[in-house]
C-alpha cells in the first residue's frame, strides 16, 4: 500500500506507476525501485534487458506516432492545400482563425455536450444493469454475453442499422411511436433531434464496455461486506450508497477514462447518418477537422482543430488519471 | 452468497430487477433483431410498412452481396490486416508490460513511457491519418494492406500494451525473483514464467485488439482506395453509392459483424478480465 499512498501523495507526477512494485518496496520504496535483494543481476545487465523488452513498442510507436505527430504539427503551422501551389509557413494564424471563429467554438460545444451527455447515460444505465445482472441467480452469464454484443458490432453496420430503423417515413422506430400515439420525430433529418440520435446510438453501442469493467468491479466485491452491513441495519439504498459506489469508484474512471476519451474522437456514426448536419448540428471538434481536412482540403487548419482536440484529451486523461489513483488509494484504504 | 440475494425480503426489487433487465435486453436485441430480419426478407419488402417482422424468409440477399467477389476481397483484405494488427500489437504489449513491470526501472521514466503509451490512443484520427497519408504517398504505401496495418497498430497497440502491464503488474514480482535469484536470464524468466502466467492477459488483449482492427473505418478509409479496401469501407461505399438495395446492404453488415461475434463469444472471459485489468489495485 505504501507506494499507492506515495503515489496519490504526488499528483504531479504520472500515476500509472509504481504499483507492482509495493511488495519489494521497503521503507521509503516508491521513489525508488531500484533496490532488490543482493543476488539478483548487475543493474546494468537490467537494463540492457529491458531496453531489449521495451525495443518492438519503442519503434512502432516512435514510427507510428512520433513521426506523424511532429508532421502534423507542421502541417497545422502552414497553408499546405492541394488546392494551391507551394506550401508557406503560416506560424500560429491557423490557430488564431480557428479560436475566433464561431463554428469552431460551436463544434467544441457540440463535443463537450454530447460526450458529457452520452457518458453520464451509459455510466448510469451500465451501473443499474450491472448491479441487477451482478445480482442475478441463473442466466447472468448468458445475458452479459448478449449485451455485449453491440459493442462487438462493426460500426459501420450499426449505423446502417440504426439508419433503417430512424429512417422518418419508413423507419420501424417512428412506426411503432405512430402505433402508440407518440410524436413521430424526424430523428436524423432535424437540427434539434440530429445530437440526440447520436447519442441515443452511442448510448446502445457503448454502454455494454462500461457494463462489462462494472460487472468485473462488482464480483471484486466481498459478500461479507454486505453481510456485515445488513447486520448494522443498513438499507439496500444505503448499502448502494455506501459500500458499492465507493468501491466501484476505480472501475467506473476506467471505464469513464476510455469512452471519454473514445466519445470525444466519435466519427463513424457521424459520418454516415448525418455529415455533421443539418446545418452544423452534429459537427464535432473531430468531425470539424475531418471536414476542413479532407472535405475542404484545407491541411493546415484540419491538423490544427486535430491538436487542439488531442491537447484537450491529454489534459483530460491526466486529470482522470490522478482521480484513478486517489480512488485507487481510498478503496485500499477503507 | 445467499444472504447477500435475500437482503431486500420485499418482492419489489427482483421484480424491478427483471423487468429493468427485460426492458434492457429488448432494447440491446431490437436492433440486430432489425438488421438480421431485413437481411432476410425479399428486398421489395424490406422497407414497407407495417413491417414484415419475421417471414418469407431468403437468403438471397446474400446471394447477390457475394455474386461480384469485390465484397470477399474487402473481408479478406479485413481479416488479413486483422491478424496482422493483433499479431504486431500483442507481442509489443506483451514484451513491454514484461519489461515495464518485471525488470529494475527508474520510476519516473516508466511513469512517463506508459503515459505515452497510452497518449497514443487520444490521438484524433485526423492528426494520424493526413501526415500518415503524405509519407505513404512519397513512400508508395498508400493504398496498400502494409500501410494499413502500419495506421492501425499505431492506434490499436497502446491500449493492448495497456492492459498487458497491468496483466504483468498483477504477477507477483516474487515469482520472477525466485527465478532470477536461480541464475535465470531474463529472457528465460519471461520465457518460462512470466508468458505462461499472462497468457490469458494476452488472450484478452488479442481479442481486443482485433474487435478494434476488424471495426476499424477511419484510417481504412483515408488510406485506401480500392486496392486494400477492407470490410467496412467496402460496406460504407455500398451505402453511399446505392449500388445495393436495402436487403442486400443488410446482408453485408450482417456478414461483417458475424466474426467479431463468434470472437465475443468464444474469447467473453478474457475479454472481460482484459478490460476490467485497468482498474484492478495491482
Amino acid at each position: 500500500m505504501t507506494s499507492t499512498r506515495n503515489a496519490a501523495a504526488s499528483p504531479s507526477r504520472p500515476a500509472l506507476r509504481q504499483r507492482g512494485w509495493r511488495k519489494r518496496g521497503s521503507g521509503p520504496a516508491g521513489t525508488d525501485a531500484r533496490q532488490g535483494s543482493p543476488t539478483r543481476q548487475p543493474v546494468d545487465y537490467q537494463r540492457r534487458a529491458r531496453r531489449g523488452f521495451l525495443l518492438p513498442l519503442t519503434l512502432v510507436l516512435g514510427v507510428v506516432t512520433i513521426a506523424p505527430f511532429l508532421y502534423a504539427v507542421w502541417l497545422s503551422l502552414t497553408d499546405a492545400s492541394p488546392l494551391q501551389h507551394g506550401t508557406h509557413f503560416t506560424g500560429i494564424k491557423n490557430y488564431e482563425t480557428l479560436v475566433t471563429s464561431s463554428s469552431f467554438w460551436q463544434a467544441a460545444l457540440t463535443t463537450i455536450i454530447f460526450t458529457v451527455v452520452a457518458v453520464a447515460v451509459e455510466l448510469t444505465l451500465a451501473i443499474l444493469v450491472g448491479y441487477a445482472l451482478h445480482r442475478l441467480r441463473r442466466g447472468g452469464s448468458a445475458l452479459r454475453t448478449l449485451f455485449i454484443l453491440p459493442m462487438a458490432a462493426a460500426p459501420i453496420a450499426v449505423m446502417y442499422d440504426w439508419q433503417l430503423i430512424f429512417n422518418a417515413l419508413s423507419g420501424v422506430a417512428n412506426y411503432l411511436l405512430g402505433k402508440v400515439g407518440l410524436p413521430q420525430p424526424d430523428w436524423l433529418g432535424s437540427a434539434h433531434m440530429a445530437l440526440p440520435s447520436l447519442m441515443i446510438i452511442d448510448i446502445w453501442q457503448w454502454t455494454p464496455f462500461i457494463l462489462v469493467i462494472i460487472v468485473g468491479g462488482l464480483s471484486s466485491i466481498p459478500d461479507e461486506i454486505y453481510e456485515a452491513a445488513q447486520v448494522d441495519g443498513a438499507s439496500a439504498l444505503q448499502q448502494m450508497w455506501r459500500i458499492t459506489v465507493p468501491l466501484l469508484r476505480p472501475y467506473i474512471m476506467v471505464a469513464c477514462l476510455f469512452r471519454v476519451i473514445d466519445a470525444l474522437k466519435t466519427f463513424d456514426s457521424i459520418q454516415v447518418l448525418t455529415s455533421g448536419g443539418p446545418g452544423t448540428a452534429t459537427t464535432t471538434l473531430n468531425y470539424y477537422s475531418f471536414q476542413q481536412a479532407i472535405n475542404n482540403l484545407q491541411f493546415g487548419p484540419g491538423t490544427a482543430t486535430a491538436l487542439i482536440l488531442l491537447v484537450i484529451a491529454l489534459l483530460l486523461t491526466k486529470f482522470l488519471l490522478g482521480r484513478l489513483e486517489k480512488s485507487r488509494g481510498q478503496a485500499v484504504a477503507r | 452468497m445467499k444472504s447477500v440475494r435475500t437482503r431486500s425480503p420485499r418482492w419489489t426489487g427482483p421484480f424491478l430487477r427483471w423487468i429493468g433487465l427485460g426492458v434492457y435486453t429488448l432494447w440491446v436485441i431490437f436492433p440486430l433483431y432489425w438488421l438480421i430480419r431485413t437481411s432476410l426478407v425479399p428486398s421489395v419488402d424490406a422497407n414497407s410498412l407495417p413491417p414484415d417482422w419475421f417471414s418469407h424468409l431468403g437468403i438471397s440477399s446474400y446471394q447477390a452481396v457475394f455474386s461480384s467477389g469485390a465484397f470477399l476481397t474487402a473481408l479478406l483484405h479485413s481479416l488479413i490486416v486483422s491478424a496482422c494488427v493483433t499479431a504486431v500489437a500483442v507481442l509489443c504489449g506483451t514484451f513491454a508490460g514484461f519489461g515495464l513491470t518485471h525488470l529494475r526501472r527508474n520510476v519516473r521514466v516508466t511513469g512517463n513511457y506508459e503515459f505515452w503509451v497510452l497518449s497514443s490512443r487520444m490521438a484524433p484520427p485526423i492528426a494520424v491519418a493526413l501526415p500518415l497519408y503524405f509519407i505513404y504517398v512519397k513512400i508508395h504505401l498508400e493504398d496498400t494492406l502494409l500501410g494499413l496495418i502500419i495506421a492501425q497498430t499505431a492506434t490499436v497497440v497502446g491500449i493492448i500494451s495497456w492492459i498487458m502491464i497491468e496483466t504483468f503488474r498483477s504477477i507477483p514480482a516474487e515469482v520472477l525473483e525466485a527465478a532470477e535469484a536461480d541464475g535465470c536470464s531474463s529472457w528465460r524468466a519471461f520465457r518460462t514464467i512470466g508468458w505462461p502466467l499472462a497468457r490469458p492477459g494476452a488472450v484478452g488483449a488479442a481479442t481486443i485488439a482485433f474487435l478494434l482492427s476488424w471495426n476499424e473505418f477511419f484510417l481504412a478509409l483515408v488510406l485506401t482506395n480500392t486496392a486494400a479496401r477492407t470490410g467496412p469501407v467496402a460496406l460504407y461505399q455500398f451505402i453511399g453509392y446505392e449500388s445495393l438495395n436495402l436487403g442486400q446492404l443488410a446482408a453485408a453488415s450482417c456478414v461483417i459483424l458475424i466474426p467479431t461475434v463468434i470472437v465475443v463469444g468464444l474469447f467473453q472471459r478474457q475479454l472481460v478480465s482484459g478490460l476490467t485489468f485497468g482498474a484492478v489495485k495491482g
